[in-house]
């Protein structure tokens, strides 16, 4: 049966309702249901959990087979989010890739960790990761795929396996992309970087080690050029894409403004239906790592956290790509599963939760000491289901950004709005998120937005207090 | 050819520089409004293909119009240097158009910069070189024969002017897909912004 965007958009909300009612129906405050931390038989007489932490490039939040996607398949996605819990309002503080990333691996707001854009350094000395205290906490860490922070690529001192990519900037190659492996130039003929990266993940897991491991993998895919591997190549050819935004077309390339985002001379539908099936490979790869999780005995006392950086447009107001603030390019995927220390998974959490999150969450199920600066909370308690709320708004920020055609921008997003402040000749905009979830109406001189305004202007000027804006 | 050829096919300024540079000009800012207000049109199956063509037209616009207002301009005997201008009128109005655009969110230093990136801005002033090199052999060579002047159609200078031009285009835009040539732009950028 065919299905239009309407007919998604439908299944999607249908199933975020249905995920909250099941919360309020049968999980709310059982925080009894959580299990506790067993050894897992890879690290024995250990009591502290393996972590595996999966990052995909550019994944929008919707795009899993469980949230309705008209043909997409992802079957290892959708048993996380069976097997464990998925944060159905989940979001990125900046939706760009370095500052992103280097938000998940501090716990900091990009004004904090001073990743700004994919320009600005990372600076190793200011900023402290989650590794650094997971190794103080007796664990083997490893660091598995794209860094892609600009400057050189740091020591992570307390990493134990760094493998990653330095090619194209950091951004690496779908075929043959050679990889830097604990500091030296690997060359990689033959290979496809997703399952590439993952075999190496898997070596990881499968180290004789009397610690437990912390294994951050972060991949290339789906950022573009998107590059199926031959055996996906034609899998979504004849897929009906009826159902992308009324406003897109195939030549979105060309309007100004776009020339820059990823996918540049190929028609959207091309490069859409490409986005997919590279997506698919990814999904294929992480189902390697279940398998493997399974075939060792160790997923009880594993756990596995799937991530996406940032979302992305395909076409919403004739944009493609992630830099500006709405839905479509701030909410990301995020699962959590972990049998032994989840209650009640295969439920959806409504609850809002950032990529600052990741950080905290770890060092909370690892008992490890928590960082010394972080803005993100640790979304255990939802995990455990002894809270059905960690927060009510974040901030998103995106700075100057050349030469990509998006001003810089500070916005909060509560439940129901979205109130966007611009730099530059832009006027602000405030969206009804609730009755307006494309963001499509600006509501600022409404009566609802001039009553709400106050509020959120307040808000904002509370998260943007002690920015540099330098 | 020569002024005395291109004296004997003379029209008035208006004829040989406004016309096919007006022409060409207007076509560009009429497309340019319609690709961005077509919106109304609800139904997809026309909005779509309307906006394809609209997109396709303005690229042929913008990046090979040249070829007609050459061709025009040389047979209305426009000296040389006209026909350089003329070729450069629509792509440099739309280059502006680029940084006026940007310049809401760059500052003034930056909208210039980003007028001079290698992909699309200077592929497309260098391209239009090797477009006119090549139109000037072909006019030449349609000129030869209409006429009994006996003209040379390939020199040097537009031989080697189009293979430059392909060759600059080839490395700005297709070399690994211009990916080289984007990150000299971005270190560029920080030693002059950053």
């Amino acid at each position: 049966m065919k299905k239009n965007r309407r007919d998604f958009l439908k299944m999607s909300t249908a199933g975020v309702i249905a995920a909250l009612g099941s919360y309020s129906l049968g999980f709310g405050g059982e925080s009894s249901k959580t299990t506790a931390i067993t050894t897992g038989k890879l690290v024995p007489g250990s009591n502290k959990p393996n972590i595996i932490f999966i990052l995909v490039d550019d994944q929008r939040w919707d795009h899993l087979s469980c949230m309705g996607h008209p043909f997409l398949e992802t079957p290892n996605m959708d048993r996380l989010a069976r097997e464990g819990v998925h944060f159905t309002n989940a979001f990125c503080t900046t939706s760009l890739c370095s500052p992103s990333r280097a938000s998940f691996l501090t716990g900091n707001y990009a004004h904090n960790h001073g990743v700004k854009d994919n320009l600005t350094p990372w600076d190793n000395n200011k900023n402290q990761t989650f590794f650094e205290n997971l190794k103080k906490a007796g664990y083997r860490n490893g660091f598995i795929g794209k860094w892609h922070m600009p400057g050189k690529i740091p020591k992570l001192s307390a990493v134990d396996r760094f493998i990653t990519i330095e090619i194209a900037e950091g951004q690496g190659r779908y075929f043959n992309c050679p990889l830097i492996i604990d500091g030296k130039t690997v060359e990689r003929p033959g290979t496809y970087i997703t399952e590439d990266l993952t075999s190496y993940a898997l070596d990881f897991i499968g180290e004789k080690s009397d610690k437990p491991f912390c294994l951050y993998l972060s991949h290339k895919a789906v950022h573009a050029p998107w590059k199926p591997p031959k055996e996906l190549d034609s899998l979504y050819d004849k897929a009906d894409l009826s159902f992308l935004p009324h406003e897109y077309f195939s030549f979105i390339n060309m309007q100004g403004g776009n020339q820059y985002e990823g996918g540049a001379p190929f028609t959207t539908e091309y490069n859409y239906r490409n986005y997919c099936e590279t997506l698919v490979a990814l999904d294929r790869q992480i189902g390697r790592v279940l398998d493997d999780l399974d075939k060792k005995g160790i997923a009880d006392n594993t756990i596995v956290i799937f991530a996406s950086d940032n979302g992305y447009s395909w076409g919403e107001k004739m944009t493609v790509g992630k830099r500006f603030a709405s839905d479509e390019n701030m909410r990301i995927s995020f699962i959590a599963r972990y049998p032994r220390g989840i209650a009640a998974p295969g439920r959806r959490s409504p609850a809002m939760v950032l990529n600052i999150d990741l950080a905290p969450t770890i060092l909370d199920a690892a008992g490890a000491d928590p960082l010394n600066k972080c803005d993100g909370l640790s979304m255990m308690p939802l995990l455990r289901n002894s809270k059905k709320s960690i927060r009510s708004s974040f901030l998103y920020e995106y700075f100057k950004d050349f030469p990509y055609n998006v001003p810089e921008q500070y916005a909060v997003r509560t439940e129901r709005y979205l109130y966007v402040t611009y730099k530059g000749r832009r006027k602000p905009a405030l969206y009804n998120i609730q009755d307006d979830p494309r963001t499509l109406h600006n509501i600022i001189r409404s009566n609802e937005g001039r009553k709400v305004l106050p509020e959120l202007q307040q808000l904002l000027g509370k998260y943007l207090e002690g920015i540099n804006h330098d | 050819m020569t002024k005395k050829d291109r004296d004997q096919i003379k029209s008035t300024f208006t004829a040989r520089f406004v016309i096919p540079v007006g022409i060409t000009l207007g076509i560009w800012l009429m497309l340019t409004f319609l690709s961005t207000h077509l919106g109304w049109i609800e139904d997809a199956a026309l909005y779509r293909p309307a906006m394809n063509t609209v997109h396709v037209l303005l690229f042929v616009v913008i990046a090979f119009s040249s070829i007609a207002v050459y061709s025009q301009m040389f047979f209305r005997g426009a000296p040389l240097i006209e026909r350089v201008i003329g070729c450069y009128v629509t792509p440099v109005a739309f280059i502006i158009k680029e940084i006026i655009r940007v310049s809401e969110f760059f500052t003034f230093g930056e909208s210039l910069y980003f007028g001079l990136s290698p992909y699309p801005f200077l592929c497309l002033i260098i391209g239009q070189a090797g477009l006119m090199a090549i139109c000037e052999m072909v006019c030449r060579y349609l000129y030869m024969r209409k006429s009994v002047a006996g003209i040379r159609v390939v020199t040097a200078v537009p031989v080697l002017m189009a293979i430059i031009s392909l060759a600059c285009i080839y490395f700005m835009g297709f070399w690994h897909w211009g990916e080289d040539v984007f990150w000299l732009q971005q270190t560029i950028y920080i030693l002059l912004f950053k």
